[in-house]
């Protein structure tokens, strides 16, 4: 499925971890695979599926209990590039502490790339309404982190 | 900063996911589970759930929901009538032989094996049932599924009424017991990703005899089987969910009001105030109430596990903190008309729950070995009232 590589981009990022990610990912392919006489619509796919990845992500964050395992867990893999830069990790950071719903646009629309349009798809509203959203999160996220996002 | 220096930060930020061969893990996921610690249950088993689903059996429908939660249809009585007829109650349910899926799972490379025994509760002896057999009889988990390799049929649930082993779970059982649903995907051989239906089959164990009720160009999944009928939910290419009644002897469907079931616990005074609350429901009971767990399995965390006997009205059975000495640490639940039976996550045991006498812990011996290979977990999951 060629989109299910952007889908672990998505999971990776809201879940800022690896394992979670896959594994997030993983079952929002086989959510859509249950559905897929809904596979059909050529240029709606991609958002369609986004959205059910941000969907198991939401799900499981809401639903701590399913993804937290009191068994020894296999060592968290991170990229090393993120972890040595202090100014990403705060960044990273604010991210985290965002509301899931401004995390979510901010990494459609700056680390996913997705135009307006398709967030909008996604978000169920219009591209307007999905750019307002948008610069609502930044100035969220300035909030957070003043010093990294001061222009 | 403008909007492209700030697009390089977010990717510096967040950085990119590491390498990993997903087709692979989703194929793994489909055939034999997740192969990773955490979701090692989850993924055979949510699996396992869809295509049952998919196939019409419900049997082991409930353990997927502590996963995805996905939108449940239920009719308005569903806490009214258990879809099985109770076990006679002079069965003493620490001195009985309860029936048994073993499973067994590793990975990478994905693997995943049941087998089907019982389990004497008095000395937790395990023995597998070597004469079980479910030939001749239609339907099977992975029906119509395109999981690779083929996995064909399996005992997944023990039917005292008919003393045998079904390859539908419980949910797919007449009121009575004495036949089951199943649901082949058309045109024969097609599977969920190219079919055009769905037939609704029931299947009568007393007489052999196979009858089709129904026939829906879509996905189909049955709900439950009661006195009022068989309830099911369709979905439509749309993606919109259609609550059926269909008659278990004429096949007549009407349409029915959506209700959707799938909300949770009622929140007490106080519970999520502070934006958490997180659940999980992991089975039912023979009533049909949904088994809640609050909490987390974290070590230390508290955890709450209830059925609702009514809105709000919260019947514990079990409160404490995870990893605590009770170490009840729940994974399937089945509940047999007494009381509840729940296989464990952690110790391939079993435990058994009534209102009157309380918790029980049932120490299983004897399981098959473990699977070899990393990650590898034994589970022995309630297949059946105990006998």
């Amino acid at each position: 499925m060629p989109l299910l590589p952007v889908g672990h981009r998505l999971a990776y990022a809201m879940l800022q971890n690896a394992h979670d990610a896959e594994d997030a990912v993983q079952e929002a392919a086989f959510k859509a695979w249950r559905a897929a006489d809904r596979f059909r619509g050529g240029s709606e796919l991609r958002p369609w599926f986004l959205t059910i990845v941000a969907n198991e992500c939401r799900q499981r964050r809401r639903n701590r209990w399913w993804s937290v395992s009191k068994m020894a867990d296999l060592p968290e893999i991170v990229s090393p590039g993120p972890e040595a830069d202090g100014d990403a990790a705060e960044l990273r950071s604010a991210l985290r502490r965002l509301p899931a719903s401004m995390r979510l646009t901010l990494v459609l629309r700056y680390y996913l790339d997705l135009p307006f349009e398709e967030i909008g798809r996604m978000l169920s509203c219009s591209p307007q309404a999905a750019k307002s959203r948008t610069h609502r999160a930044l100035a969220r996220l300035r909030v957070e982190v003043p010093t990294e996002l001061r222009t | 900063m403008n909007e492209e220096q700030f697009r390089a930060r977010m990717r510096g930020a967040i950085g990119e996911p590491p390498p990993t061969d997903l087709r692979r893990g989703l194929e793994a996921r489909l055939t034999a589970g997740s192969a990773r610690p955490r979701s090692s249950v989850l993924g055979p088993l949510a699996a396992t759930l869809a295509l049952l689903t998919i196939a019409g059996a419900v049997g082991w429908r409930l353990v997927y929901q502590r996963t995805s939660a996905p939108a449940t249809v239920k009719h308005s009585t569903a806490t009214a009538a258990p879809t099985v007829a109770p076990t006679a109650v002079t069965v003493d349910p620490l001195n009985c032989r309860l029936p048994v899926v073993i499973m067994r799972e590793s990975g990478p490379p994905g693997q995943m094996t049941t087998e089907p025994g019982f389990v004497d509760t008095r000395t937790g002896q395990y023995a597998k049932d070597n004469s079980a057999s479910i030939a001749g009889l239609p339907g099977g988990v992975f029906e119509g599924t395109d999981v690779k390799p083929f996995r064909a049929a399996a005992p997944v649930y023990y039917s005292e009424v008919v003393k045998r082993w079904l390859p539908m779970g419980r949910g797919a059982l007449a009121p009575d017991g004495q036949s089951y649903l199943w649901e082949p995907l058309l045109p024969p051989g097609s599977n969920i990703t190219n079919f055009k239906s769905v037939e609704l089959h029931r299947y009568d164990l007393a007489t052999s005899s196979d009858h089709l009720l129904w026939t829906y160009p879509g996905i189909m999944t049955i709900d439950r089987w009661d006195a009022a009928g068989i309830f099911l939910e369709t979905t439509t290419r749309t993606g919109s969910v259609v609550l059926w009644l269909v008659d278990a002897e004429t096949g007549v469907a009407t349409k029915q009001p959506y209700v959707n079931m799938h909300h949770g616990p009622t929140r007490l005074p106080g519970e999520g105030q502070n934006g958490s609350f997180s659940w999980g429901s992991f089975g039912e009971d023979a009533q049909g109430r949904t088994l809640y767990r609050i909490g987390s399995r974290q070590p230390g965390d508290q955890e709450w596990i209830f059925y609702e006997s009514a809105p709000g009205q919260r019947v514990t059975i079990y409160k404490g903190q995870q990893g605590d000495a009770t170490g009840f640490d729940p994974f399937e639940a089945m509940g047999d008309g007494r009381g509840i039976w729940f296989s464990d996550f952690e110790t391939r045991g079993l435990w058994y729950w009534d209102p009157v006498t309380g918790l029980h812990k049932v120490s299983v011996k004897g399981p098959p070995a473990p699977l070899p290979g990393p990650n590898s977990s034994v589970y022995v999951n309630p297949a059946g009232s105990c006998m």
